[in-house]
């Protein structure tokens, strides 16, 4: 039957993170000359100064500190679909440390945004963003909180 | 100063939402208006720059073009040419280096858009990787930007929701008397902060909408404008730098920011536009009479105080409550009303802002008129680096 059947989870964008479930991290490189990250991944290094074509593939960090986020109220328009009905959604984003570059995302569903504080620490987590035109459970990172008091996880 | 050019003429279509209309018909009342400013008729026009609108199919994308069909064949140069919502500044740059270069004397610059209500979406794209589109799927509006940025300054500066609303409630008394605004209703702060939460911590009325509209500008040499007159209102500087990277700003499109592991990030374009602009004019902020900031939100006019200097960052919630920026004020900002009053109609929006300048400097720009108007500087950004700052003396 259509309804037992397993949605088949594609990622939102092939190639740009891992789909290893609790272990999720995006995939960009770094310049072996000057040591810039980059996310996505560029074909050479961005640096100006620099400009190197010796760049090695790196899986960023899955922690970091939230920067700033905001919770949408109303329906984009498409492509974005929401899952069901639509309900208010929270977008974060998120400085790496180690990279030292800012990544957006989503912010995982089931987390209270009353709860979520400027300069928190964050973590990476993998989620069905929407459903595709064939059925299936498009895959994209989100952000939640890494330790919320009382041990809640998001 | 080698470098000035004339402005002859300017005009508008109001801005509005006219879902039956064609984005030609505004520009047509908007050059017809500006021709007549001018004193000239449209065969005298050597060179048009027109900015692209993305809504109307190949005509939108080939606005100058499909626009002279429709005013008249006079065989001269057109270009269109597309700069988010900096586009109306870029024509002006583009016909300025034109007659600063000996190539023409007299040249027309059009914004004119029309655009549909709500949400500003992606166009479709064929590339997998394509960040604009990405970032929708994600939920990524325009103002889910805006709100993160509004929701940093609160954090860096302690700007209150009341801030917020009072930059909405400046700009509607600002806007009421001009008669192509959109928006002509004075706003109370509890009108603005009863308003629906839009993208946290932003609500509907402190956010820009979406409008139609049109604005042209001609600008010439300056030997050519002193056959009308001995002092003609001049543009003394165009600025359209690009950011620099390491680019530390999540602007959108962006979904990641450059990394700033090797070098400190790069000082942001909206103040590098504006500090670009003052240099070329050879002024200050203190020189200044006015200004027209792009106040996408009113969290934004606030950042661009600081941006453009009139006070230092985490100055701008003391400028706005003392009034400084109110027409009457220290030194007025939005006087036109703004984006708050106006929507944004985005080719068209950067010509508007000079529209205004011009106007102010005249002394003919009525019951919202600053007294005593001489220079006036204009700024704005959009999409993928665009950004703008024009300023205007006389």
């Amino acid at each position: 039957m259509e309804e037992n059947r397993e949605k088949k989870q594609v990622p939102l964008v092939e190639g740009w993170f891992t789909m290893k479930a609790g272990q999720a991290h995006l995939i960009g490189n770094q310049c072996q000359t000057c040591g810039d990250y980059f996310f996505p991944t560029v074909y050479a290094c961005r640096n100006p100064r620099c400009m190197s074509k010796d760049l090695k593939e790196v899986l960023l960090s899955r922690e970091g500190k939230l920067w700033s986020f905001t919770v949408g109220y109303y329906l984009p328009p498409p492509p974005y679909l929401p899952k069901g009905t639509f309900t208010p959604y929270g977008l974060a984003v998120v400085e790496l440390p180690r990279e030292k570059l800012m990544v957006l995302g989503q912010v995982a569903s089931g987390v209270d945004s009353a709860k979520l504080k400027v300069g928190m620490e964050m973590e990476m987590v993998l989620e069905a963003l929407q459903e595709d035109p064939e059925g299936n459970e498009v895959i994209a990172w989100k952000w939640r909180p890494l330790n919320l008091p009382n041990g809640e996880r998001g | 100063m080698g470098k000035e050019i004339a402005v002859l003429g300017i005009g508008m279509h109001p801005w509005g939402k006219w879902p039956e209309k064609r984005f030609i018909e505004f520009g047509l009342t908007a050059v017809r208006n500006a021709l007549q400013d001018a004193n000239l008729e449209w065969k005298d026009i050597q060179y048009v720059a027109a900015g692209q609108t993305i809504y109307s199919g190949m005509p939108g994308l080939l606005a100058g073009s499909a626009f002279v069909e429709e005013m008249g064949l006079t065989g001269i140069p057109v270009v269109n040419s597309f700069n988010a919502c900096a586009t109306g500044a870029f024509a002006i740059d583009a016909a300025r280096a034109r007659i600063l270069a000996g190539l023409c004397d007299v040249a027309i610059c059009i914004g004119m858009d029309w655009a549909p209500k709500g949400f500003f979406a992606p166009p479709a794209s064929r590339d997998p990787k394509d960040v604009e589109n990405l970032r929708f799927k994600m939920g990524a509006t325009n103002p889910s930007y805006f709100a993160m940025y509004a929701m940093r300054r609160m954090q860096n500066y302690g700007t209150t929701e009341r801030d917020l609303a009072m930059v909405k409630v400046k700009n509607s008394r600002h806007g009421l008397h001009n008669l192509n605004a959109r928006f002509r209703k004075e706003f109370t702060e509890e009108e603005v902060l009863g308003s629906p939460m839009v993208s946290s911590p932003l609500r509907l009325y402190e956010l820009c909408a979406t409008s139609d509209g049109a604005a042209a500008i001609i600008l010439s040499s300056m030997e050519y404008a002193r056959r009308f007159t001995s002092h003609p209102i001049t543009i003394a500087a165009v600025s359209t730098v690009s950011p620099k990277y390491p680019d530390a700003m999540i602007n959108i499109p962006r979904i990641s920011t450059d990394s700033t592991y090797s070098a400190e990030p790069e000082m942001n374009f909206q103040k590098t536009v504006p500090q670009r602009a003052y240099e070329e004019a050879g002024i200050g902020p203190e020189d200044l009479s006015l200004a027209e900031v792009y106040d996408l939100t009113s969290a934004y006019e606030l950042d661009w105080y600081e941006y453009i200097n009139l006070c230092r960052p985490g100055e701008a919630e003391r400028l706005l409550r003392n009034g400084d920026t109110t027409i009457g004020g220290k030194i007025p900002v939005n006087p036109s009303g703004g984006l708050s009053c106006f929507g944004e109609a985005v080719p068209a929006q950067a010509i508007a802002q000079v529209c205004e300048l011009v106007w102010q400097i005249r002394g003919a720009a009525g019951k919202r008129q600053v007294e005593g108007a001489k220079v006036g500087l204009t700024v704005n950004f959009g999409l993928l680096g665009n950004a703008s700052s024009v300023i205007i003396k006389k």
